[in-house]
């Protein structure tokens, strides 16, 4: 049965499709405003055509190219390809400043692999048991899940808590706009009809980060371009003395991205902003966070490829999506006749074990084509600023255009934009409020929900023993630098 | 003579037919994030669909405040053929009758171009009751009154408005949690977290086949025939006659000869033999009709819908 | 809704609620430190930045206003020229690299991500 799988998978028109795939995935990711979820949406009428292996192949490799492809030009130019890359955009960047930009990509790269790597591997090995689990998780720990992701947002503030928390309050108030909210209401809408759809998380994502940096950027034209750069020489240069040094936040990351993928509707995203901060929290050097430090990257970078895996659990043993890519990949999957579920490991055991095999087979690619598209990258940039700016800037309106088709996409990243320079130019960290429109909606959903099962009683939301334990987790993160704070005082005192 | 006068009508006739071709992509929009049912439809008629009129179909989706937002897009658009709406008949002839105030108004705002197929509702209880039939759950439910809730996929969605009319028609008491869409609605149906969901057939059929839910009833009048084997709830004694339709509309204003011509290629295509079984597959029954059959259909059930909607009391705001 | 104790305006007030709060913290510490209102920053002095920045808000503008009408070969061509030429790029480069990437840019997007940018007033022309 294994060997019938290879022998799909290593079927040449398998394999050029593989290939053609991660070519698309890179490009897509690469691209400011273009995401994993958008790439998947596009294949899936290519796919019609197609067998189930190739097809879920293809879908397969563009995802986990698109994911990493999105940490290219966050790291470069700060602009982030996914809002999984947001999530340590301004570490990666500082770290291009510095001077060492190949290291930053390259193990966002390597550890990339590793997380997807792992992920896989817990899928292979586990995915029915973890799919049990993650049937235990109701509204109730969801919401102290969201909870513990927001309050990681105050971690990654550096400089100002407060203002971090104004940021991210900011990025809550955003996502309340329209009527997709509980009760349906239309929430500062105006009677506008783009409005009430909501304000798009990408369009505002690109204005806050490349649009704002375009712009602040254009305001130093008169000083010299610092595209300070070493070559980039061999990517993976000290790879394997990272490997050894960072092994317990490696391991940290892909299991908590794999966990977290796993929970319905938690993906990439989430994974991301949490495992950064779990870097920070736990590092034995964080006052180096902020600077240029690959400590983080390199957590982060494992913890969002591995969640890709991690959201297929759910999808392939329940035929539920583990997040917005394995939704469309369950329609697709029910297109061609593989109903995800129970069945699927006994009617199809071929196609589970040629799926799994391409997981394995795309997560190795990422590196070659991955070591390319950084190389072209780099290529690209050499092309002097007054050209390179204005290219940008047209790929970034193309990109918030493209989401909804819509030009209001155009308009809010550009009032987002400089609503992101004035935030930034007084001290406001970007990232929360990114972070906080990314969960706003999930926060107040699990919140309503909970509420209404628990009909008002706030105390049932400690009921359950997850819940109990999130939420133990929540108050402690919260109560620990208190209580700190408080012992040194009462230390000092003496 | 009378040939002349032929050709001159031929070549009168001409423009006519040239303005039958749609001359750039067609963008089919629906009201849902991708991975439910109706963006499944979609993908496969906009597949269909595309060689028949020699343009590229693209589905577009615009979610938000349940279809609210997809018909605002459709309805300003411009009415040229090329920007359609695939969405199920609820938020046009359902949803405007539980608002006192309504942004858009199907029928002046949009013209059926096509029906495409027959849903219902499926009744669908998880492993939390314990029961595997309706007289089951409805003792259990008698016997549990605080863990008395049905799942729906959205405020204002039709398994909501069954839920509604199934607690009035029976006199039980069961109150409605609203969740977005059927992936999270369904892993809390099978974690045992709420004990029954209304939804559309095809979100729970697949489960229902392999044992993890079971459907008890569906919500129309005659069995749907994805589920020959499962009673609807007129026969087990709650009269109810709930179903919904898919259907294409364009922007008002557009002319009726694309009407026309949508028309004709959306019932082809989903008359073809091989997507009947698929439609089948997904709880859906293909009733393909064109755009007059359509618009009478909106508007008879925008009619019937009405006096249900009000005696069930379901309000929304 | 009945039965829902928190409405639709509980969330964003109580988000308010924060926001004014910390507002009301950095107001107090901004105070403290005697930190005057409203500052400029020292580029808007200058002349080459502040056209620069002016000009990227200005075709942006444009770009919202006109792409629909005039379409995305027409509006970006412009555009890049426009931008490329307030950096300091020369007459040839500009006109080159805008129809280039402008042309590039429509033609990956529409062939091969099925997105349709705006024709406008190429539409007899569309493809």
């Amino acid at each position: 049965m294994l060997l019938q799988a290879l022998a799909q998978v290593f079927d040449p028109y398998v394999l050029w499709v593989i290939l053609a795939s991660a070519a698309f995935g890179l490009f897509v990711g690469a691209v400011p405003g273009l995401t994993a979820t958008m790439a998947t949406a596009l294949l899936v009428p290519v796919t019609f055509f197609m067998e189930p292996v190739p097809a879920i192949a293809s879908i397969v490799t563009a995802t986990a190219m698109a994911i990493f492809a999105g940490d290219i030009p966050s790291c470069l130019l700060r602009m982030p390809g996914t809002p999984a890359s947001a999530a340590y955009t301004d570490e990666a960047y500082a770290m291009t400043k510095k001077g060492q930009g190949e290291l930053a990509l390259g193990a966002g790269l390597v550890f990339s692999v590793i997380g997807g790597l792992f992920g896989t591997a817990v899928l292979i090995m586990a995915a029915p048991a973890l799919a049990e689990v993650a049937l235990k998780f109701s509204s109730f720990e969801y919401f102290w899940l969201v909870v513990l992701g927001l309050l990681c947002a105050v971690f990654i503030a550096f400089a100002n808590p407060l203002k971090g928390i104004v940021s991210l309050l900011l990025g809550l108030l955003i996502a309340s706009v329209g009527l997709d909210n509980p009760a349906g209401f239309p929430r500062f809408t105006f009677g506008n009809a783009e409005l009430a759809g909501g304000l798009t998380l990408i369009p505002i994502m690109i204005g806050m980060f490349a649009v704002s940096e375009i712009i602040r950027s254009v305001s130093r034209i008169d000083e010299p371009w610092e595209m300070a750069q070493a070559k980039i020489g061999n990517v993976f240069r000290g790879m394997g003395a990272l490997t050894l040094r960072y092994k317990l936040p490696v391991l940290r990351g892909s299991v908590l991205g794999t966990a977290i993928g796993v929970l319905p509707g938690a993906g990439a995203d989430i994974a991301a902003w949490m495992s950064y901060a779990l870097s920070k929290k736990f590092s034995k050097e964080p006052e180096k966070f902020g600077t240029g430090h690959v400590e983080g990257i390199i957590e982060a970078g494992a913890s969002n490829n591995s969640a890709l895996a991690g959201a297929w659990v759910p999808a392939l043993v329940f035929g539920i999506p583990g997040d917005s890519i394995t939704a469309i990949v369950i329609g697709v999957l029910y297109i061609k006749g593989l109903n995800p579920g129970p069945s699927i490991f006994m009617e199809n055991a071929v196609a589970i074990y040629a799926i799994f095999m391409v997981f394995i087979l795309a997560n190795l690619l990422m590196l070659p084509l991955g070591i390319a598209a950084i190389k072209s990258a780099k290529q690209l940039l050499r092309a002097p600023r007054d050209v390179l700016m204005p290219v940008i800037l047209l790929f970034c309106i193309v990109g918030s255009f493209a989401i909804n088709n819509s030009i209001f996409g155009v308009v809010l990243m550009l009032v987002f934009g400089v609503i992101a320079y004035l935030m930034e130019e007084n001290g406001f960290p970007v990232a929360p409020a990114i972070l906080g429109m990314v969960l706003g909606a999930m926060l107040e959903e699990h919140f309503i929900r909970a509420m209404i099962r628990a009909d008002g009683n706030f105390l049932v939301f400690f009921e359950r023993p997850i819940a109990a334990g999130l939420a133990i987790a929540a108050f402690g993160i919260v109560l620990w630098p208190v209580g700190a704070w408080l012992w040194r005082r009462s230390r000092s005192a003496h | 003579m009378l040939r002349l006068a032929i050709l001159v009508i031929a070549f009168a006739a001409l423009p006519a037919v040239a303005q039958e071709k749609i001359g750039k992509p067609v963008r089919l929009v629906i009201g849902f994030a991708p991975g439910g049912s109706v963006d499944l439809v979609a993908r496969i008629v906009a597949e269909r669909l595309a060689p028949r009129l020699g343009q590229p179909v693209l589905v577009e989706n615009r979610p938000g405040g349940f279809v609210r937002v997809a018909i605002d897009a459709v309805r300003s658009a411009a009415p040229d053929g090329t920007t359609l709406l695939l969405t199920s008949s609820t938020p046009l002839v359902v949803t405007p009758h539980a608002y006192a105030k309504m942004p858009y108004d199907a029928q002046r705002d949009l013209v059926s171009v096509a029906r495409l197929v027959n849903g219902q509702q499926g009744f669908a209880l998880g492993p939390m009751s314990g029961a595997r039939s309706w007289p089951e759950y409805v003792a259990w439910l008698k016997a549990n009154p605080d863990k008395a809730f049905f799942a729906s996929s959205g405020v204002g969605s039709m398994g909501h408005l069954v839920g509604v009319v199934l607690a009035n028609t029976s006199g039980l008491r069961i109150e409605h949690v609203a969740y977005k869409g059927s992936g999270q609605y369904n892993a809390e149906l099978l974690g045992g977290q709420v004990s029954a969901g209304i939804s559309g057939i095809a979100d729970a059929s697949e489960f229902h086949r392999t044992g993890k839910l079971r459907i008890v009833a569906t919500s129309g009048a005659e069995r749907s025939r994805a589920l020959p084997d499962v009673p609807t709830f007129k026969e087990l004694g709650v009269p109810m006659d709930l179903s919904l339709w898919y259907g294409v509309f364009a922007p008002a204003g557009t002319p009726s000869a694309i009407v026309e011509l949508l028309g004709r290629e959306l019932v082809a295509v989903v008359g073809a033999p091989d997507l009947t079984e698929r439609f089948i597959n997904l709880g859906l029954d293909p009733a393909a009709a064109g755009p007059k059959a359509a618009a009478e259909t909106l508007a008879s059930d925008y009619a019937r819908w009405r006096p249900i909607v009000q005696q069930a009391g379901f309000k929304l705001d | 809704m009945p039965g829902q104790r928190f409405g639709p305006a509980w969330f964003p007030g109580s988000i308010a609620a924060g926001l004014a709060v910390c507002g009301g913290l950095l107001i107090f510490s901004g105070l403290r430190r005697a930190s005057p209102w409203v500052a400029l920053p020292d580029w808007v002095h200058r002349r080459r930045p502040l056209l620069g920045v002016g000009s990227v808000v200005a075709g942006l503008l444009f770009y919202i206003l006109a792409a629909d009408t005039l379409g995305f070969y027409i509006t970006g061509i412009v555009l890049l020229a426009f931008w490329m030429q307030i950096l300091g790029a020369s007459w040839r480069m500009a006109a080159v690299v805008a129809v280039v990437a402008t042309v590039a840019i429509h033609l990956s997007f529409y062939k091969i991500l099925r997105i349709p940018l705006p024709w406008g007033l190429f539409e007899q022309w569309a493809f």
